[in-house]
């Protein structure tokens, strides 16, 4: 296709318009990982005793741990003893109390990435907790939520404010030992998020985060607890992207949902980061860990996640619905296309009785990409007239790309109800004539078929990220078509 | 603990007890010796091997199996192949005791050749052309002490419509046996056969494990209609490994009742060599009480243009388990693929467990590929309906399960081993309902 080439290299000619690097001086540990680096960032965080002994521990099992084959990913083995362990901006040690102490070159980042935190505030109404490398540098709208009793703050302030909630909660959902990427993020997280959403509360805002690596070699391990206690709600929203680079950088994250009764929490994701070049050179390694536990009765968790970026993907958020009548769901769209590729998917356990589950994934594979769906649902001993309907479709747009599925599906009770469809197709040439015949363009034909095909995910999204996750997918598929 | 350094040391016996089985077999052809250095480098399947994920181990690795020599001196007599028989191919069968061909029991029709495996492993090289030396240790140990078993070609005749049948029956031998044949099945170009194969354990005590292998090669617009019973005794183990390549314009047929046995496991392993091929696999597990059974699917379109259908039901009650592991894999360039796969589990008891997995890998993009499956009891509506109409629940429920199966068993081409396999259904469902009262 001409125009599809003119168009592929005109967006080659543009590049990564967010691949940019802010010249901070950083306060970084060396490359390398032992118990000393553990201790150095315990210590730099001025955590209390028990933490430190938690990540030794997460440590000790972690390096017991082998690293999982059974994705269908191909990278180069990954050297943790290259990874800088510990990366701080400067200005951050101090810890800014309002958006005029921090760094005004790292606001300038912000701005560059369309963030105008200034504005957000005003206009949006959402409260940001930006993510600078590991150190959260500006928090909005505390004064705001804390009325609402809503706590809002970055994972080091919650250890020294409400030491007792984290002990509680951190690592119910995700264990140290979960898996070898939750272990490493166990033992060396830096930062992160804690949300904690006091009983019969409706959060007032939407909360966001938005994260950044920056930094070289620094890997970024972050750590989210979100915990909406009895019949509160909270929306959550996460969304990133990354400045280019030539080596790839590693992301472990871990993120934790609890949901107490009647409790409801929305987590959406839009994820942006860079993928590398067209031979995948350079993008980001996302090894992430989430979790939420329908605690409580009636309470209820929806993942919503829209992947275009990252060289790799490796993410499975799931639901433990452990509450009767608890739901979760989970809605993505993953795009994966240069050579890019992602091994996604959801868990839905089902332990509660008349516990529901809903997972719609979509799955875009264009160029070399290779996507694949990866998905549990189990229907245990306990979990009466249990309900899951699983529907994964996949679109290939060329002839080099390859979309995968694999679902696993146990049940042990017969009073539940397992259903799963999948799909694998091109864009029909006949509903590309139908467009074209109406005057559209094979480049706007297709991304409103794409569109279409995503709808049912994009609907759950709250409106300013639907909007984001359009010109994404709009964006990433460009040149793609042929 | 302990438990597990005593499992650890217990599979390490029982890997060292099934290499050394093969290395001091007889057979030095050249599958052999292969599949003898394949075997040193397998490891004992595990529940961390993804195609072993959901099998129940602990029942195959109960004993050492060994092959042993006959318990009782009374052979398989005239009468008894008669009654086991389908008897509605004109006579025409082959007989496997124990892996071993009877040609005294067994009557072949014109067009139609058999071999003894042991004499065709000499010289053809047909055998283990398609299943290569094993991908998993059984496989292997099969290909490793290849001797009993046949191959069987078939040229193109005039009879469109001709039949035949192959009784395998396991009896008489000490237990702890293990038991190893290859069938081996040629179609030439253009030729057609309706085949219906019957796994017997015959009144038999002793448990064993019977570990078959099916080679099948379709030549050019072969057409090749395949149904298969397993009906194995109650302790045996019963694994099948079913290599199918199929050439241009080929169509094979196949349906597999898997009813018996305390375990099974059956592997489909389909591949396409040129385009216009189509493959139809069609199966139905029924697991009741302790039993276990394991359908392992592996389609593989790696040439453009062929389609295949995957349809398999099961009933699960008791304490029954089954896994359901189905893969499509579309290869690149294998353009104009259609591939659909659906597997349908009913459970009729709270202890039974189903795990399912169908899985769709594809690297080209002009295709047209889907899966679907589903789990449940039997619905809520349908029985109401039923008992609405005056019907008594069992009886309802017996009907819905009859209507459930009755889809798959109905594409076996063999009408007699239909009705056996009804019979059997309707026996072990009334057992179900006796024990649900």
């Amino acid at each position: 296709m001409d125009a599809a080439e003119k168009h592929l290299e005109e967006l080659a000619r543009t590049g990564y318009t967010a691949g940019f690097v802010t010249d901070i001086e950083a306060d970084t540990v060396p490359p390398g990982l032992d118990e000393s680096v553990i201790r150095f960032i315990s210590a730099k965080k001025k955590e209390p005793a028990f933490m430190l002994e938690w990540r030794l521990q997460a440590y000790h099992k972690w390096l017991r741990m082998e690293v999982p084959d059974w994705a269908h990913l191909n990278y180069p083995k990954i050297d943790y003893q290259a990874i800088s362990y510990y990366s701080a901006p400067k200005s951050a040690a101090d810890g800014p109390k309002s958006l005029d102490e921090v760094d005004p070159e790292l606001l300038r980042t912000y701005e560059k990435l369309g963030i105008p935190v200034e504005e957000q505030k005003v206009l949006a109404g959402v409260a940001v907790d930006m993510v600078f490398d590991s150190v959260s540098v500006a928090t909005t709208f505390r004064k705001q939520l804390a009325e609402a009793g809503v706590i809002f703050c970055s994972i080091s302030e919650a250890m020294h404010d409400y030491p007792e909630l984290v002990q509680k909660y951190l690592g119910t959902v995700v264990p140290q030992a979960d898996n070898y990427f939750a272990a490493l993020n166990s033992a060396v997280f830096t930062d992160g998020t804690f949300v904690y959403i006091p009983e019969g509360v409706r959060c007032p805002m939407e909360l966001s985060t938005y994260f950044r690596i920056n930094e070289r070699n620094t890997g970024q391990f972050e750590r989210t607890l979100i915990i909406a206690d009895k019949g509160s709600y909270v929306s959550y929203l996460e969304g990133c992207t990354a400045p280019q680079r030539d080596e790839n950088q590693l992301h472990a994250a871990v993120v934790e949902l609890v949901a107490l009764e009647d409790a409801r929490i929305k987590y959406s994701t839009v994820q942006n980061w860079y993928p590398g070049d067209e031979n995948g050179k350079g993008g980001i390694y996302n090894f992430v860990t989430k979790r939420g536990v329908c605690q409580g009765d009636r309470s209820h968790i929806s993942w919503t996640q829209v992947e275009t970026g990252s060289a790799i993907t490796w993410k499975y958020p799931s639901c433990i619905l452990r509450g009767d009548d608890s739901v979760g769901e989970f809605y993505s769209v993953a795009v994966a296309r240069a050579a890019q590729q992602a091994d996604t998917g959801t868990k839905m356990y089902h332990l509660g009785k008349n516990t529901r589950s809903t997972i719609v994934s979509k799955g875009i594979s264009a160029d070399r990409g290779q996507n694949t769906y990866r998905g549990l649902v189990r229907m245990n001993r306990g979990a009466e007239n249990g309900r899951n309907h699983t529907q994964c479709d996949s679109l290939l747009i060329g002839d080099r790309c390859g979309a995968h599925t694999f679902p696993y599906i146990e049940v042990i009770n017969p009073t539940a109800k397992v259903e799963h469809e999948a799909t694998t197709s091109r864009i029909g040439e006949d509903q590309l004539f139908y467009c074209r015949q109406r005057g559209l363009s094979e480049e706007d034909a297709v991304s409103m078929i794409v569109n279409g095909f995503c709808k049912e995910v994009f609907n759950e999204l709250p409106m300013e990220f639907a909007v984001e996750a359009r010109k994404l997918l709009e964006i990433s598929l460009e040149g793609a078509v042929g | 603990m302990s438990a597990m350094v005593a499992g650890t040391a217990r599979a390490d016996l029982l890997l060292q007890h099934f290499r050394s089985l093969a290395d001091t077999s007889k057979p030095h052809h050249a599958l052999a010796l292969k599949a003898q250095t394949a075997l040193h480098a397998l490891p004992l399947p595990k529940r961390k091997q993804e195609s072993w994920r959901y099998t129940p181990l602990p029942v195959l690795f109960e004993q050492a199996w060994e092959p042993k020599p006959a318990a009782t001196t009374a052979a398989l007599s005239v009468q008894q192949v008669a009654a086991l028989a389908l008897g509605d191919t004109d006579g025409c069968r082959i007989v496997l005791h124990n892996g071993v061909w009877l040609p005294a029991l067994s009557q072949v029709p014109s067009g139609v050749s058999v071999l003894p495996l042991a004499q065709a492993l000499a010289d053809d090289t047909v055998v283990g052309s398609v299943s290569g030396p094993g991908r998993h240790l059984f496989a292997a140990l099969n290909a490793a002490m290849a001797h009993d078993g046949v191959v069987i070609r078939v040229a193109a005749g005039p009879d469109p419509e001709q039949k035949l049948e192959i009784l395998h029956v396991n009896s008489g031998l000490a237990s702890g046996w293990l038991v190893q044949p290859r069938v081996v099945l040629v179609l030439e170009d253009g030729a057609q056969l309706s085949l219906s194969e019957q796994y017997l354990g015959h009144d038999d005590a002793s448990a064993g494990l019977y570990n078959g292998m099916t080679e099948i090669l379709l030549g050019r617009g072969a057409r090749l209609a395949h149904a298969r019973l397993q009906n194995e005794a109650d302790p045996h183990r019963h694994l099948n490994a079913l290599y199918l390549r199929q050439q241009a314009d080929s169509a094979y047929t196949g349906t597999t009742l898997a009813m018996g046995g305390l375990w099974s496991r059956s592997e489909f392993h389909v591949s396409f060599a040129a385009a216009g091929a189509h493959c139809e696999l069609n199966g139905f597990y029924l697991s009741g009480g302790q039993q276990s059974h394991d359908l392992q699917l592996d389609i593989v379109h790696g040439v453009p243009g062929c389609s295949s259908t995957e349809r398999f039901k099961g009933i699960l009650s008791g304490r029954g388990r089954a896994a359901f592991d189905g893969i499509i894999l579309v290869q690149p360039d294998a353009q104009k693929t259609d591939a659909r796969l659906s597997n349908d589990n009913l459970l009729l008891s709270r202890q039974a467990e189903i795990d399912t997995r169908p899985q769709l890998e594809i690297y080209a993009d002009d295709v047209q590929c889907s899966h679907g499956t589903t789990v449940g009891q039997i619905d809520a509506e349908m029985l109401f309906y039923l008992r609405s109409r005056g019907i008594p629940r069992d009886q309802a429920v017996n009907m819905v399960c009859k209507g459930f199966a009755g889809e798959i068993l109905q594409t076996c081409r063999s009408e007699v081993l239909q009705q056996r396999a009804q019979a059997l259904l309707e026996q072990r469902l009334a057992g179900v309902l006796a024990g649900m009262a």
